[in-house]
Parts: C-alpha cells; sequence; structure tokens
C-alpha cells in the first residue's frame, strides 16, 4: 500500500480557490472576487427559517459561527470559538433538491473548512478540518439544524422539541499530543436578530452586501477539556451566520468585527471595512447592530459610532490593533476594549486574528477597573 | 618540511603513468562502490517516497469482501463517528500499450492531507506549492474531481512514458485514462494520481479497495478493531498492513547483490591499491633511505609519507565519488526498468545524491591506503640499520610454516557456519549467506598461494636436475609470489564471481525458458473481460480455447493472486507438460492423482513462494477469505513460478467463480491445430472486433520474457566485467613493481647471454602457469559460489529455485576472458622488457636496492 | 677542544647463517677537527661498517662513539637525525642520488634540512665542481663522474663538521678520479670539515692527511704497520 505525501496546507491551496495567491501572498483575496455567475444578495430578500439555518451554495461562501467566553467555577476565563465555512467552487448550474442543495456525489462543487479553538488565560489552542462536499463528511441540515464535519458538529439537541432550533448541541475533540474537547449546550433567550436591514447587510459604499443574522443571547453551559482535563464552565456565547457571493469590494483588504456581551445586558455587535491604503481611515465603512435585553435590535449607523486604535502589536509579522476605543455616545457606550491575551491569532491557510476580549469603561482609570463587558474580537485581512 | 614533501611528491611527477596507477585503482574500485551506493540508495529513496504519508505509517487497512469494495457509507459514518486518519483509496496496477507498469493511486486527496491538522505553526507565508505546481484555482481541483476528471503525473514519470500535457493514456486493459496534467513535484513519487470519485467512475466501481487508517493513536486503533469486530461490520475487516514491507523487502534483495557486488569491487580495487602502493615506495626505497641519511628523521619522514598519502586519499574519493555518481546516473534507467519489470517498482531514472558518500568513500580510501602501505611502510622505516641493502630473505621462506594455514581453517569454518545457519530473519539470512561466500572466497585467496608454493616443491621436488630452464623457472614462481600474490587473489576473485555467475545465470536461463514453455502452453493469448469480448468456441484453426479468470484478496497481510484455469489449459491439462510445472514437493507417481483432485476442486496449488517464504508445503491446509466466509483449501502441489515475486494460488475456474464470483476474467488461450497459420488466426480474431492490443502470441510474451531476463543480468554482468578490469590493472600494476624490484636480476640475466625473447617467454610461462593454477581452483570456488547464489540467495531474494546445471560453456568463457586480461596486464612489462636497453635494467637496480 | 671524534672499545656483529660473524673487535681512535684520515682495507673488513656506526646510520653492538663530546651510542632516532643533518654527512660510492629530484634540487638538498644555505657558498662549489651546466638536469642524465661530483657537493654545501666518505671514486676511472678527489679536498678545506674516506687506493690515501688499516675488525694506524712491515 503506497500513498503518496502531501502536506495538508498544499493540498488546500489545490483547492481553496485563491487564482493568484502564490504570487501575491494575499491569502484574502478570494473574498474579493467578483460575484459572477454566483448568486447576488438582495436588499429586497426575505430570510426565511428554518430554511435559512441550512446552506446556499448558489452563494460562494457561507459560514456558521459560535464564539463563547466562559468561566470555570474558580471563576478563570476560557473562550471557545467553532466556525464552519462552506465554499463554492463554482456557481452551480442547477440547484439540487438534495441536502444542503449539493448533489451527493464525489464531483461535488463544495468545500468545507472548519475552525475549532479554546483559549485560557495563558495560552491559545486552534485547529482545523477540511472536507470535500458531497460525500457525507461534512454538510449542513437546516432541519433539524445540523452542521457537521467528521465529528465536530454544531446541532439541535436530542431534547429540543420538534422544530425548535434551541438548544444547540456543539461538539469538538481533538488529540494535540494531549485530549482538547468541548461539549456545550446553547440556550437561546431572545429571538435571533437579522442585521442591517432585515438581514441585508451592506459592507460598502459600491453595494457589497451579506446576509446576516445573528443570535447574540446565548446562555452556555457544559464541560471543555483541556489537556486531558475536563472543566465545567458557563458563560454566553454568539452565533452568526452569513453568506455571500463576495464579501469585500474589491479596495476593501479585511474588517475588523467586534461582538460584546455587556453587565447591563445588553449585546453589541460592531464592524469596520477596512479598505486597501491608509487614506480613507475615517471614511471606513462601519456599521452594527446593538441588541437589547428583550432582543430587539438597534442598527448602529456609520457616523455614530467612533473606533480607535490604541494598540498595535506586531505578531508573526503582522501589525494587529489588539486595543481599541469605542465609542457610541448616542447609546451610551464608551468603551476600551483588550484581549485576553495577544497570542489568539488561527494561523493556517485561512489565517485571521480571532479572541476573546475584555471591555471596560474608557474612564475607569483605576487600577482595578471592572469589565463591563465581555466578548470576541476578529480581525481579518491582516497581511 | 617542504624539501620532504617535494621529494617525496617529485617521484610522482616524475613518474606520472605509474602514478595514475595508483589513482585509477583507488578511483575504480571506489566508484563502483559509490555506483551501487547511488543505484541503491535512488531506489530506496523512490519506495520511500512511495510508501510515506505524512508522519504516520499506515498501519491497518479497513477492507471488505463485498463484491462492490467499502462502500462510501461506511467510509462517511467512520469518519463522523470521529476517526481521525481515514482515508478511502483505490489502486490499480495496469500496463500502457507499450507494457509498462502504471501505478495508479486514487484517494481523497482532502482526506489525506485536511483532517485535524495540530495546532501549529503553519504559516500563510510557509505554504510552498509543492505537487501542483502554479494551478491554484478551484478549478485545478473540479478539473480533477469532475468529468473528464484528471490524472496527474509527476514529471520524470510523464517523460519515460512520453506523456505530455493533456494526453490520455490507453492502457492494455483497455481503460482511457482521464487527460494527464504533468505535476512538477516528485513528491508524487512514479505513481499515476486519481481522484477516488473519478477513478471509481472510470474503472467502473461503486466503492473502494480499503480505507486506510493512517492515524497512529493507539486508542483509536484499539476502538476501531473493536468497532469492526461488531456484527454492524461484519463484512469488513480491519487489517494490519505487511504490504507496505513487501517492496522494500522484494526490492532489498536485489539490492543486496548489487551491494554484494560493490564490495567485490572494492575488494578488488584495494587490492590495486595495495599493489600501486607498494611499487611506489619500492621505487623510493633508496630515495627513502637516502633521506635518512641526510638527516630526515623518522617523524618527519612518517609525517611527509602519511601526507602524501592523505593527498591521494582525497584525489581518489573526489574522482571516486564524481566517476561513482556519474556511473550510477548511467545505469540508473536500465536498473529502473528492471526492477519495474521484475517486480512493478517504481525507480526515479535521475539520482539523488547523499553527502554522506564523501566521507564514507574517504573512509574507505583511507582504510585501504592504510592497509596497503603499513606493512612496507614500517619495514622501511623502522628498521636499525639503515643503510642496508633490503631483501627479500624474509619472504623466501613464505609459505612454508603452519601459522598461515590458520587463518585458512578459521575461515572455511566461519563460511560452513554461516552458509548452513538458520537466521530467522530473511535479511538476516542473506546477509550471513554473502557472509559465508566473503569467508569462503578469501579462504580460497589464502589457499591460491599454498597451492602455488605446493607445486614450486613439486617441480622442485620432481623435475629432473636436466631441466635447467624449467627448474630455474619453476624456481622463479616462488621469487615472484611475494609481489605478485595479491594480484593473483584479485584475478581469482574475479574469475570466481565471472565462473559462479555465469553458471548460476545460465542455469536460471535454462530453467527459465523450459518453465516458459510449459507455462505458457497455448500458441495465443487474448486478454480481457469475457463480458466484453466474445470468441467463438469453434473458431476456424483453433483447437481449444481455455478461459482463466483471477483475484487478488488479502491473506495474512499479503496481498495474494488467485489464478483460475477451466479444464482446457494445456499447463494443467496435459499431464507432461503439468509435471514439469511441479516442483519436487510430491512424488512423482502421483502427479496424475493430484492433477485429477485439483480438477475436481478438491484442493489448490500454491506457488514456490508460500513454500519458501511462509514454510507451507503440499498436505497441509489453507484458509481464505471468500465471498462466504473463511474456507479451507488442501494443498495438492508447489508449482515453479520463476519471474513471480508474489504469493499465488493455481485454482479450477468453477472454484474460483463460487467463491470469489466478482473475480475479473482475465482472457483466454487458444491452442491451434495446424490447419492455419498464427497470423492468420490472429488476423481472424481482430476481424471479430478484438483489439489488437489485447492479442498477445507465445512467441512474442517469450520474447519479452526473455529480454526482461537479459535486462535483469546485465547489469551484474556488467559489474562482473568491470571487476575484472580492476583485477586486472591490480595485476598490471603488480607486474611493474615486479620488474623494477627484479631490474637488476633482469640486467643480470641479460648480460650473461640470456635472449630477450627466452627472458619474455619464461617470463609469459610463469605467468601462465600462475593463471592456470588460479583457473582450476577458481572452477570448484566458482561452483560453491554458483550453488550458494541459487540454493541459498535465490530462495531467500525471490523465494524459488531452480536446478544449477553444470556449463563447460560458462567456464570456459570466464577463464578465456580472464586470461585476456591477465595478457592485456602483461604486455606493458613484457614490452618494457623487450625494448628498454640493458644499460637501463642496470641503471634501475641502484635505485631499488 | 680539538678533538672532533673519539670511538673507544667499538664492537659490531653480523648474523650470517645463523653464526654470528665480528666486523669490528674492540675498535678504538680519535680524531682532531680539520684533519683528514683515510680507512683502508681488504674488501668486507668493515670499512663501511665503520662509517655507518660513526654516523649514526647504524648502532654498535657494544663500545663508544663520542662526536664533538656528544655521546653518538646513546642518542636516540631524533637526536642521530640531527646529527646527520647539520654535523654528519655522506658521500656514497654508488652517490645515492635523488633521481627525481633535479641536480640543483639535490646539491642544496641537505643545506635546506639543515637550514644552512649559504647561497655564495654553494654557487662557489658548484663553480668548483664545474657542475653549472648540469643544475637543471635529472641524475640519471649525468655521467658517474658528473654524478659523484653532485654527491660531494651535496655533502659539502652545508658545511658539516665531519665528511664521511665511503669509496667516493669506486666507480670512476683513475682521470675522473684523481679529479674526483682533488675537488674534494679543496672544498673540504674551503668548508673547514674532517673528512673521513674509505679508499682502496693508495694514491687516494695518500693525498689524505693520515691512513688507517682495518684488519681483524682492529684499526692501526699505518705508519706503526709500515713500521712493523719494516721490522719484520
Amino acid at each position: 500500500m503506497r500513498i503518496l505525501v502531501l502536506m495538508p496546507t498544499m493540498l488546500a491551496m489545490l483547492v481553496w480557490d485563491i487564482p493568484v495567491q502564490a504570487q501575491s501572498g494575499d491569502p484574502y483575496v478570494f473574498l474579493r472576487n467578483a460575484a459572477s455567475g454566483y448568486a447576488e444578495v438582495l436588499s429586497d430578500h426575505k430570510l426565511e427559517f428554518p430554511r435559512d439555518n441550512g446552506a446556499h451554495p448558489e452563494f460562494r461562501i457561507e459560514w456558521w459561527y459560535v464564539t463563547a467566553n466562559l468561566q470555570d467555577v474558580d471563576g478563570s476565563h476560557y473562550g471557545v470559538q467553532w466556525t464552519l465555512f462552506r465554499q463554492s467552487l463554482s456557481p452551480l448550474i442547477s440547484t439540487s433538491d438534495e441536502q444542503g442543495g449539493e448533489k451527493s456525489d464525489w464531483g461535488s462543487n463544495q468545500v468545507w473548512l472548519a475552525h475549532a479553538a479554546i483559549t485560557n488565560e495563558k495560552l491559545h489552542r486552534h485547529w482545523q478540518k477540511m472536507a470535500r462536499g458531497g460525500i457525507g463528511q461534512a454538510g449542513v441540515d437546516a432541519q433539524p439544524f445540523s452542521a457537521w464535519i467528521d465529528h465536530w458538529a454544531l446541532g439541535t439537541s436530542l431534547s429540543s422539541r420538534s422544530n425548535d432550533l434551541y438548544p444547540l448541541d456543539l461538539r469538538f475533540s481533538i488529540n494535540d499530543n494531549g485530549e482538547y474537547a468541548a461539549n456545550l449546550q446553547l440556550t437561546a433567550g431572545t429571538p435571533m436578530v437579522l442585521n442591517g436591514l432585515d438581514g441585508y447587510s451592506q459592507k460598502s459604499a459600491s453595494g457589497q452586501a451579506s446576509y446576516y443574522y445573528s443570535q447574540p443571547h446565548l446562555e452556555v453551559s457544559g464541560q471543555i477539556v483541556w489537556q486531558g482535563e475536563p472543566v465545567m464552565v458557563t458563560g454566553q456565547a454568539w452565533l452568526d451566520r452569513e453568506w455571500s457571493s463576495q464579501p469585500l469590494a474589491e479596495n476593501q483588504s479585511g474588517w475588523d468585527w467586534f461582538s460584546l456581551h455587556l453587565d447591563d445586558g445588553r449585546a453589541l455587535m460592531l464592524y469596520q471595512m477596512r479598505e486597501i491604503g491608509d487614506e480613507n481611515k475615517d471614511e471606513y465603512w462601519v456599521s452594527g447592530s446593538l441588541v437589547a435585553k428583550n432582543g430587539s435590535k438597534i442598527n448602529i449607523l456609520q457616523d455614530e459610532v467612533q473606533l480607535e486604535v490604541l494598540t498595535t502589536k506586531t505578531l508573526d509579522n503582522r501589525e494587529l490593533p489588539l486595543r481599541w476605543h469605542v465609542s457610541i455616545p448616542k447609546y451610551d457606550i464608551d468603551l476600551t476594549i483588550e484581549p485576553l491575551h495577544d497570542q489568539q491569532f488561527i494561523s493556517g491557510f485561512l489565517p485571521y486574528w480571532e479572541g476573546v476580549i475584555f471591555a471596560f469603561d474608557s474612564k475607569d482609570y483605576s487600577l482595578l477597573r471592572r469589565q463591563v463587558g465581555r466578548g470576541y474580537m476578529e480581525l481579518m485581512g491582516y497581511n | 618540511m617542504a624539501i620532504i614533501l617535494k621529494t617525496l611528491l617529485s617521484y610522482h611527477w616524475r613518474n606520472l603513468g605509474q602514478s595514475l596507477f595508483l589513482l585509477t585503482g583507488l578511483v575504480a574500485g571506489l566508484a563502483l562502490w559509490v555506483a551501487v551506493q547511488v543505484i541503491n540508495e535512488t531506489a530506496k529513496s523512490s519506495y520511500q517516497q512511495a510508501s510515506q504519508l505524512l508522519d504516520y505509517q499506515v498501519t491497518h487497512l479497513i477492507t471488505t469482501n463485498l463484491p462492490q469494495g467499502v462502500p462510501l457509507e461506511v467510509y462517511a459514518r467512520l469518519r463522523r463517528a470521529g476517526y481521525d486518519g481515514l482515508v478511502p483509496v483505490l489502486e490499480r496496477r495496469l500496463r500502457d500499450s507499450k507494457g509498462r507498469f502504471l501505478e495508479i493511486i486514487a484517494t481523497d486527496l482532502f482526506a489525506l492531507g485536511g483532517s485535524s491538522t495540530k495546532s501549529s505553526d503553519v504559516k500563510t507565508e510557509d505554504i510552498d506549492p509543492v505537487i501542483i505546481g502554479n494551478s491554484f484555482s478551484g478549478e485545478a481541483w473540479l478539473s480533477f474531481i469532475q468529468p473528464p476528471y484528471s490524472v496527474y503525473i509527476p514529471s520524470e514519470l510523464a517523460s519515460s512514458l512520453v506523456v505530455e500535457e493533456g494526453d490520455q493514456i490507453v492502457t492494455r486493459e483497455g481503460f482511457l485514462l482521464p487527460p494527464s496534467h504533468i505535476i512538477t513535484n516528485q513528491q508524487g513519487g512514479n505513481k499515476l494520481i486519481m481522484d477516488v470519485g473519478a477513478a471509481m467512475a472510470v474503472f467502473n466501481k461503486d466503492g473502494f479497495d480499503y480505507i486506510a487508517v493512517t492515524s497512529g493513536d493507539q486508542r483509536q486503533l484499539a476502538l476501531l478493531a473493536g468497532l469492526l469486530d461488531s456484527p454492524a461490520f461484519e463484512n469488513f475487516q480491519f487489517v494490519s498492513n505487511a504490504e507496505a514491507l513487501d517492496l522494500t523487502q522484494l526490492t532489498d534483495s536485489f539490492h543486496i547483490n548489487l551491494t554484494a557486488m560493490s564490495l567485490l569491487s572494492l575488494a578488488v580495487g584495494l587490492f590495486i591499491i595495495y599493489n600501486a602502493a607498494q611499487f611506489s615506495i619500492l621505487y623510493r626505497r633508496a630515495s627513502i633511505r637516502t633521506l635518512r641519511a641526510c638527516g630526515v628523521n623518522l617523524a618527519e619522514l612518517g609525517f611527509g609519507l602519511a601526507v602524501e598519502y592523505l593527498v591521494w586519499v582525497i584525489i581518489g574519493t573526489i574522482f571516486g565519488c564524481g566517476l561513482g555518481y556519474w556511473l550510477g546516473n548511467n545505469l540508473l534507467p536500465s536498473v529502473s526498468a528492471t526492477l519495474n519489470g521484475l517486480y512493478g517498482a517504481s525507480v526515479s531514472a535521475s539520482a539523488i545524491f547523499n553527502i554522506d558518500w564523501l566521507w564514507q568513500t574517504f573512509l574507505i580510501a583511507f582504510a585501504g591506503m592504510g592497509l596497503a602501505i603499513a606493512v612496507p611502510m614500517r619495514s622501511l622505516l623502522f628498521t636499525t640499520s639503515i643503510n642496508k641493502p633490503f631483501t627479500n630473505q624474509d619472504e623466501l621462506t613464505y609459505g612454508a610454516n603452519w601459522q598461515s594455514v590458520l587463518p585458512i581453517a578459521i575461515l572455511l569454518v566461519l563460511a560452513w557456519i554461516l552458509l548452513n545457519s538458520n537466521l530467522l530473519n530473511q535479511k538476516q539470512a542473506l546477509i550471513g549467506a554473502f557472509g559465508g561466500l566473503a569467508a569462503l572466497l578469501l579462504a580460497g585467496t589464502l589457499i591460491l598461494s599454498k597451492v602455488l608454493m605446493w607445486f614450486v616443491w613439486l617441480g622442485k621436488t620432481f623435475l629432473p636436475n636436466s631441466w635447467y630452464m624449467t627448474r630455474w623457472l619453476v624456481s622463479d614462481i616462488r621469487l615472484q609470489l611475494p609481489r605478485t600474490r595479491i594480484a593473483f587473489m584479485a584475478i581469482l576473485l574475479a574469475l570466481v564471481a565471472n565462473i559462479g555467475v555465469n553458471l548460476m545465470v545460465n542455469s536460471f536461463r535454462a530453467a527459465f525458458n523450459d518453465w516458459i514453455d510449459y507455462r505458457l502452453a497455448a500458441d495465443i493469448y487474448v486478454v480481457g473481460e469475457y463480458d466484453q469480448l466474445v470468441i467463438p468456441k469453434n473458431l476456424s484453426g483453433v483447437a481449444a480455447l481455455s478461459l482463466s479468470a483471477q483475484q487478488t484478496i488479502r491473506w495474512q497481510g499479503h496481498s495474494i493472486s488467485l489464478r483460475a484455469v477451466d479444464s482446457q489449459d494445456p499447463a494443467y491439462n496435459d499431464i507432461g507438460t503439468f509435471s514439469r510445472l511441479v516442483a519436487e514437493t510430491i512424488p512423482s507417481d502421483s502427479i496424475a492423482d493430484v492433477q485429477e483432485q485439483w480438477f475436481t476442486g478438491a484442493g489448490v496449488f500454491i506457488n514456490e513462494q508460500f513454500r519458501h517464504k511462509q514454510g507451507i508445503l503440499p498436505g497441509e491446509q489453507i484458509t481464505l477469505d471468500t465471498s462466504t466466509g473463511s474456507e479451507n483449501y488442501h494443498v495438492l502441489a508447489t508449482l515453479h513460478d520463476y519471474g513471480n515475486t508474489k504469493f499465488q494460488i493455481y485454482l479450477p475456474l468453477k472454484t474460483l467463480k463460487i467463491y470469489w464470483p466478482e473475480a475479473n476474467s482475465s482472457g483466454w488461450a487458444l491452442m491451434l491445430d495446424g490447419t492455419r497459420s498464427e497470423l492468420s488466426v490472429i488476423e481472424k480474431l481482430e476481424n471479430l472486433g478484438v483489439p489488437a492490443e489485447r492479442i498477445r502470441s507465445q512467441s512474442e510474451i517469450k520474447r519479452v520474457a526473455s529480454t526482461v531476463f537479459e535486462r535483469t543480468f546485465l547489469i551484474t554482468a556488467a559489474l562482473n566485467s568491470l571487476t575484472l578490469i580492476i583485477a586486472g590493472v591490480s595485476m598490471l600494476c603488480a607486474l611493474l613493481a615486479l620488474q623494477m624490484e627484479r631490474s637488476g636480476f633482469i640486467g643480470n640475466l641479460l648480460s650473461i647471454g640470456l635472449h630477450r625473447s627466452e627472458l619474455i617467454t619464461g617470463m609469459f610461462a610463469t605467468l601462465l602457469f600462475k593463471f592456470t593454477v588460479t583457473f582450476i581452483l577458481a572452477i570448484p570456488l566458482g561452483y560453491i559460489l554458483a550453488w550458494v547464489l541459487i540454493e541459498k540467495i535465490n530462495i531467500l531474494s525471490f523465494g524459488w529455485t531452480m536446478p544449477l546445471l553444470w556449463q563447460a560453456q560458462s567456464i570456459i568463457s570466464a577463464g578465456l576472458l580472464s586470461g585476456f586480461v591477465l595478457i592485456l596486464s602483461a604486455i606493458p612489462v613484457l614490452w618494457l622488457v623487450r625494448r628498454k636497453p640493458l644499460r637501463h635494467w642496470l641503471a634501475m637496480a641502484k635505485y631499488t636496492r | 677542544m680539538n678533538l672532533l671524534l673519539r670511538i673507544k672499545g667499538l664492537n659490531k656483529a653480523y648474523q650470517v647463517n645463523g653464526r654470528s660473524q665480528a666486523v669490528l673487535s674492540n675498535l678504538g681512535f680519535e680524531l682532531h677537527k680539520g684533519s683528514s684520515l683515510s680507512i683502508k682495507g681488504d674488501s668486507g673488513c668493515g670499512k663501511s661498517t665503520l662509517l655507518h656506526l660513526i654516523g649514526g646510520l647504524d648502532k654498535p653492538d657494544t663500545g663508544e662513539i663520542w662526536f664533538d663530546g656528544e655521546p653518538v651510542h646513546k642518542m636516540d632516532e631524533l637526536s642521530l637525525s640531527r646529527l646527520r643533518r647539520s654535523k654528519v654527512s655522506y658521500i656514497f660510492q654508488d652517490y645515492q642520488l635523488i633521481p627525481t629530484l633535479s641536480v640543483r634540487d639535490n646539491i642544496c638538498f641537505q643545506a635546506v634540512l639543515a637550514q644552512n644555505q649559504d647561497p655564495d657558498f654553494i654557487e662557489d662549489i658548484v663553480r668548483k665542481l664545474d657542475l653549472k651546466d648540469c643544475l637543471s638536469k635529472l641524475p640519471t642524465q649525468l655521467s658517474g663522474g658528473q654524478q659523484q661530483r653532485v654527491a660531494i657537493a651535496r655533502a659539502i654545501a652545508h658545511k658539516p663538521q665531519l665528511i664521511l666518505a665511503d669509496e667516493p671514486t669506486g666507480n670512476l676511472d683513475s682521470r675522473n678520479s684523481n679529479t674526483a678527489i682533488e675537488l674534494l679536498l679543496s672544498v673540504v678545506e674551503v668548508a673547514g670539515s674532517t673528512l673521513i674516506m674509505v679508499t682502496h687506493s693508495d694514491e687516494m690515501a695518500n693525498a689524505l692527511e693520515r691512513t688507517m688499516i682495518l684488519e681483524s675488525g682492529r684499526l692501526n694506524d699505518s705508519r706503526e704497520v709500515s713500521a712493523l712491515m719494516n721490522n719484520v
């Protein structure tokens, strides 16, 4: 029996649609590819559930995203991230009625990538899985909801009442010189939030957009395993669902995204779409959602929010803005954002910084300043 | 110090020719060793590439007895259950239109590379486009997995198959492979790579051949083993993969054979070094004494000589490595073709380079030179009387005492032990056999001197006193011996190798040709599936039509082949033919019974691999996995199967059809009745729609088989000849040294009136006499070598054996070739004696006093 | 002190066919610096052996050899080679030139070893010995006489304290012999060396200050011998 040698990332190079990556060294260029042939995000489209919990293979890229801020019985902080990405390598000629809209065969144009990460107060571990579509190894079912790749899965719990999406079970495990795992149950207290205009989330002045909804108020309980040691945890989580055929405009380099659970019960989501070059720093597209305790949402408009980088650090030859000042005076939000620790970079084929953050009152200069919120920050496109 | 070095080195400058001999011997011996290292290591690197899989070995396979192969659902289920490192695989071993083996590996590249990357540091910048060249787009993947698909071919393999981008290979089995995409990186090994989904479509399969388990996690392996043992997986087996080792084991033998040849060449090369070093010291004996008389102390002299020899070693290493690399690189395509033909192994046709060879070669040269100069240096440097002339006094007592017999006795005992030991491990046994051979040959070389001295004694004792010249010549042999015995040992070794290998090859050739005649008893063979081609039974010119089929199954971790024929096949049908195929493990009077039993399905035949490698004999049982479960089969007989290095079982067709209904048909064998010519029958078949590339005539197959056979031994023959040449060079050095040392003596003989022609005749006669004795001694040694090669090494290497045939022609041709080389080596010296004036001999004398 | 060489009670024997044969027997003599001594005797009487012992090419069985106050008989190999390098030099009967070095290199050879090259002196020697035209040739390209002159030049070039000449003209005809001896004596004088020469020839012997005769393993002064002979 002889099987050839392939480095996993080389293989990924073959597959993940990155035409000029070798030359430019920019792994994000595929996010800017024009949507020709793929379905377009339309402002007047109505999202329907539970159908839209599932996959949309007519769109180029899609993800199911969970981030969780957790604490153990001693109050130590943990973060868990789990993301399933789907990509269509070619526009579908016709949609199929089959699972997830894919043809269940070896020639499927769908490819799947998953990231899982566990962070504690000092360390950050992350893992990656990839699978081709069409063979059942990875996929998403809308009803009952299940998103999986091998044995990593996010899905409606068996204990859920019929047709309810929640509670969700998140399970993944890995043996990486020791066992790591997460077995968490996520319960929603409020309805889902359609970001932007009923889920139509514009990303640039030229019209790039995605369909984007979130579930910000998730209560989490369960167990994580860190190097073979089980830890019971509780906390809050955030689920993001987004799909598009061109998430970035041609002149955009990436985004900075924040999700926060504030102690006053509100949840805040903000993102800033950065442009290539520094000239238009003050005119980056910024948008967000502020979700009340009861689940009602307010759109944050560009001129209502100020995002300011306080500290930039160099990690792996990347300049990353890790401390921020977020100010939304209209809603009495004036926060300093800091990461749990700096080294929360997800390296690999699609690299980005994603990590646990804490929010502090900007005017609180005391030594023992109090956290007023916690969440996750994502810095995408820093090269 | 500089003046001392200048003096020592001035010899080489003034006698460039002689110095070049030293270099030639050194370089030649080292070059052959390096050439074989190049071949062996390139091959091993190719095998390793082919069997490597990330950080893991493929320790286990999940196989099935389901006819459609392992279904996708099982694979998906196992992956969703959390079993990491599972990879679906489909393999095919096909032949292109020219008969070259194509190994196709089809898998899911995603599964191979994409599962559970460990959490570290794969940075984007580190991504190196290795296997796929520069086409990075989803398009590349889609063209790989969607019709018309792609087959990736490493560039080297593509050039050897003469395949260009976009070409589609048509195989002999009738498959049209997808368009070729040439990949630049060698990590693809020498295999064609396809997507498993594409392969299933092209080869019309619904499932995989097996799932490879690449994870080394012991806990997971144990869980998987338990799971597959459960009733839910009753049609699946969790087996350990022994076959990963098979290719290495098989080819190990070939490579060990090559290594043995190279060591022989190296030994002979060292003989040259010894002689040439001796010669250079001899020539400078007087100068060295002068140096000492002028006040050069031992340390300085020793240092100077050491530096000089170190320079030789370094030059020899560089040139030896360079020449060896060149030689190895040029022999590699031939070796590659041979290994492909013999084992289906894929070996890169361009050589790798290993920096280790430089220092290894250096060490060998250093050791060799050290050995060569140690004794003469010692006698030259450590003498209390510096200016005393050197005499052969000590050497004249040579050969008389029992202490010189002791090493011979020890070596013979050692040889006997090694050749008769029962070492369990195949590799150990093989090395032991070669070790025994080496001891035997070394004993032989030591015996040679004794035998020659014995002849001298005979002559001295029994020759009549009036035979002055003859008595003088015979006694002169004794005086020549110290200077020439090493060279004659080299000639002996080369002769023994030539004779032994000639005998083995000729025996093999005879057995092989014989066997082919019986094994391929039909006149025409058609390859193909029954349901794709139809050949009518009553075809004009055809006396009988026989069907055959085959199936590959796994048995005790090995892949074995089941071959089935129907009752019309002449190889098994005709008792006379059949009895020739049977290896001598059953009594000849029960062969007919056995044949009948076989046709009724009462048992199976096995090939010699089973017998030699697994110890299974007729009368025993063998358990095989069938589509209905495990079945026991009675072993009726062992059959010869030359050239087949894998396990094979022979069954009647109906047995195969019952127990392995999914078996592929192999084709037809047609026996002609003589009313039509072979060509016309072939034309008829083509008219019936049988593709020409599927039709083989017996003569064509025999021709191809013979070509492979001859090519296999081409390399050995080449190395043999080179060894002989090296021995010849060694002899030349020795003779030059001898004539130099005896210059005064030659001068005296000529002075007292001996004619040059008489002197030359005498010298030639003693040389010829010594050669004759060497040749006669080489014959039994060569025979023993052939016997060991056939009865021990062949079995260990290939798993089968054959009768050793005594062929005078092999021996005579080896003798003539060696004799020719000897004469060539003697010509320069005889020429010198003929041409150089008397004063030259007298003048030379004082420099070697 | 003026004494260069003092030999006392020297014994040397060789093994021949298992029997010990004495060559030198309780031999002793003294030699002053700057003097010249010829040693005569029958063939095989041990003249060459004596020279070898003096120059450290061989070791005595018993006895003492003092060279300029140093005990040669006790010297180790390193000291002996130093002795031969700078203080003692040889002229062999068969010249023993290095065949692969040019004449120039042969001449300078020992001087280079002794690190005592005097280019003017060497040039003078070369001129006196008429070797100017041969400097680039190899020894095998020279006549016997020329080779002997080269051997002399080599021995002298570093101005050794003692020159040991073993039948230096043994292979030459009488004319060349005379020339060679004249040259030898003249350059020895120029170099200020002491000379011991083994010879058969009375004529050669008479050219030196003193002659001794080696017989029965002992060395006798020739004047004493002739006196003895005359008194018989």
